[in-house]
């Protein structure tokens, strides 16, 4: 299933770029490099899913102890940060090619860096040798206060901001009709991508932890 | 809970304080971050207070991560962890008293951080004190707070994890305190009110977040 | 008067892993009674006093206990830093009790160790460290004394003030397990002696593994 998902994720969003490119007419202002938006938003809202299901396993599994459920917190963190660290990416291509700097103190690139370097520390506790019941309690624990830090982040950024002006505002106020369209096509198809792939990475882990007793009984 | 707490509490500070358990690295580590940075910003112009602010939150946050190792890390000698989990006490009562103790020597080391910060960053307060001292109190309560909570998460031989787990998370409180200080030091205007608003939902959240996943976290078996 | 149940385990079991500690275990423990718990390395004694301490869950089964326990394990509990007493006092407070000054005096000196009751743990042997967390259990109201391989690190004199104030527990009507390596010497002292081999429990000598309630007098 997830495999079917991943690859019709790949199809859509490779027709996508018809929509992007000959579809979406270029930004009045940012003209070509406002594309990137249309890969970049989707990126940041399946990271933030991705992070919300950490959350949300990471109390259904503290609730009945089910290592299938740790292993979906666990996909899910490591997709949501590969999604994360992508939108950081495309968003610091975006300001530095539309107004010549890497970086600014905008709050939702804040807010995406901040739940990047937590949920990187996330998947460091991951990967501690110790009992798998006691490896899940810690990262659940983790899984739960790192996303209720979310919103207070945020916040936290945003009236930071408002000492330093932020170089860019908000575009999704002001989107055409076509880039409307554009942008929702591009997060249905980055959707699917994401579902796949996390499916499939939560496959992975269960595979693995089966193994891994297979292998401890054969060897006790 | 009330009772178990006080009585951790008293016991860490007895033996921090008491017997030499090792409070001159938190608070030598804060001094000298501060004095590095003095260092760095003294050949050219004069440190801004935000500047100032930040750097005497980042010595104030380095200290705390060592003060939570160390009290943490009293109770995995001779299985003493396991005694607090045979106690008929709530658990969140061992939270609680670690939050306390660890509050209680991080204003200490804070008194010492305060000075050593208006000296060698060379700064000269002209705002107003109240909002520097409620962020103080205010910050450090929820410090602390997520401190001794992912404090019991890093210990048992993963200290080294508590800073790059915690940091990150104290991102909202560490911005409130440097607005708030920095404007105590060089007097420039921030509205107060938000930033109060942020410090009281981060300690409230994370207090209610401690209370009820502690238990799970601190616990005899492995 | 007729022993009372203060323990009783049914059915349970506990795996680490892939690998079965034991299984379909079941125990009653009475008051007034002394039961030793033998069984080779690995048998999985320690964790079933753990699971009786509440320290541990089943993975499945029932644990009912109906009495404060108090628990002696490998570890000390001893916080280096602190005098012999002002353990003594946490300890105490810690399991709900107001310390007596008069009753942590008197259990030192049980123990033998009044005269360095203000000395720090830190530099305490082996075997004082042991007298003293056993000071620990004496200062309880515990009708179930859960002991790892109490007389770990104890010379005979110790060992014999050890037997002689279980047996004064005994005597108030206390229930107490313990582990010991050793069994044919502390069989002597203990009303019944337990074995837990292969995933189960049963009684030294029997030939069979008994499973029912009170199997300890049946079998």
């Amino acid at each position: 299933m997830g495999g079917i998902l991943a690859i019709c994720g790949g199809i859509a969003l490779a027709a996508c770029q018809w929509l992007i490119y000959f579809y979406a007419p270029a930004e009045a202002t940012l003209g070509l490099m406002q594309k990137i938006f249309y890969l970049h938003m989707p990126l940041a809202l399946f990271a933030l899913l991705s992070f919300f299901l950490v959350f949300a396993g990471s109390i259904v599994y503290l609730a009945r102890r089910v290592e299938s459920v740790d292993n979906f917190c666990w996909a899910a963190a490591e997709i949501g940060v590969l999604f994360s660290g992508l939108s950081l990416l495309s968003g610091m291509m975006w300001a530095r090619k539309s107004w010549g700097i890497w970086w600014t103190w905008d709050p939702r690139l804040s807010t995406t860096l901040i739940m990047w370097f937590i949920y990187a520390a996330y998947l460091v506790l991951r990967n501690l040798d110790m009992p798998a019941q006691k490896r899940g309690i810690i990262c659940a624990v983790t899984g739960i206060v790192a996303f209720l830090d979310v919103p207070l982040v945020f916040l936290s950024a945003r009236i930071f901001r408002s000492i330093h002006p932020a170089v860019f505002a908000s575009r999704e106020g002001g989107l055409e009709p076509e880039m409307k369209l554009t942008i929702l096509a591009c997060s249905f198809a980055i959707g699917l991508l994401w579902a796949g792939l996390l499916l499939v990475r939560k496959k992975q882990l269960d595979i693995g932890t089966r193994l891994d007793m297979l292998a401890r009984a054969r060897n006790p | 809970m009330l009772r178990l707490a006080f009585l951790i509490a008293a016991k860490d500070l007895r033996i921090l304080l008491g017997r030499g358990g090792g409070i001159a690295r938190p608070l030598l580590l804060g001094l000298l971050l501060i004095f590095v940075f003095s260092i760095a910003g003294s050949g050219g112009s004069p440190m801004s207070g935000s500047e100032a602010a930040a750097i005497f939150w980042l010595s104030s946050t380095f200290c705390q991560i060592l003060i939570f190792n160390q009290l943490y890390a009293l109770e995995e000698v001779n299985g003493a962890r396991i005694a607090l989990a045979l106690s008929p006490y709530h658990p969140a009562g061992i939270w609680l008293g670690k939050s306390l103790c660890g509050m209680a020597i991080l204003l200490l080391a804070q008194a010492l951080f305060v000075p050593a910060t208006l000296v060698f960053l060379g700064q000269h307060p002209s705002g107003e004190a109240l909002p520097a001292l409620v962020a103080i109190a205010g910050a450090d309560v929820g410090i602390c707070a997520l401190g001794s909570l992912m404090g019991a998460v890093a210990c048992g031989g993963r200290e080294s994890l508590l800073s790059i787990v915690l940091f990150p998370l104290l991102v909202p409180v560490l911005l409130a305190g440097i607005s708030l200080c920095g404007q105590y030091l060089d007097g420039s205007p921030v509205s107060g009110t938000p930033w109060m608003g942020i410090l009281g939902a981060f300690d409230a959240i994370f207090s209610a977040a401690a209370l009820a996943l502690f238990g799970f976290l601190y616990r005899g078996d492995d | 008067m007729q022993p009372q149940v203060v323990a009783r385990l049914d059915n349970i079991a506990k795996i680490f892993g892939s690998r079965i500690i034991f299984k379909n275990v079941s125990l009653e423990l009475h008051s007034g009674e002394i039961a030793l718990l033998a069984g080779p390395n690995g048998a999985g004694k320690s964790t079933l006093l753990k699971i009786l301490a509440g320290l541990s869950s089943p993975d499945s089964g029932n644990v009912a206990i109906q009495c404060q326990s108090a628990y002696l394990g490998h570890d000390t509990f001893l916080y280096p830093a602190l005098t012999a007493i002002e353990n003594l006092r946490f300890h105490a407070s810690l399991g709900g009790q107001t310390p007596d000054a008069q009753k942590m005096v008197s259990a030192l000196e049980t123990v033998g160790l009044a005269a360095h009751a203000l000395e720090v743990t830190r530099f305490f042997s082996r075997g004082m460290a042991q007298r003293l967390s056993f000071a620990r259990v004496l200062l309880s109201d515990a009708g179930l004394l859960l002991l790892d391989e109490p007389f770990t690190g104890l010379d005979a004199a110790a060992r014999d003030m050890m037997r002689q104030e279980l047996l004064n527990f005994r005597r108030r009507g206390a229930a107490i397990l313990f582990v010991s390596h050793s069994p044919e010497t502390d069989a002597v002292f203990s009303d019944v002696v337990l074995t837990l081999a292969n995933g189960e429990i049963g009684v030294a000598g029997a030939p069979v593994p008994c499973r029912n309630a009170g199997m300890e007098r049946a079998c």
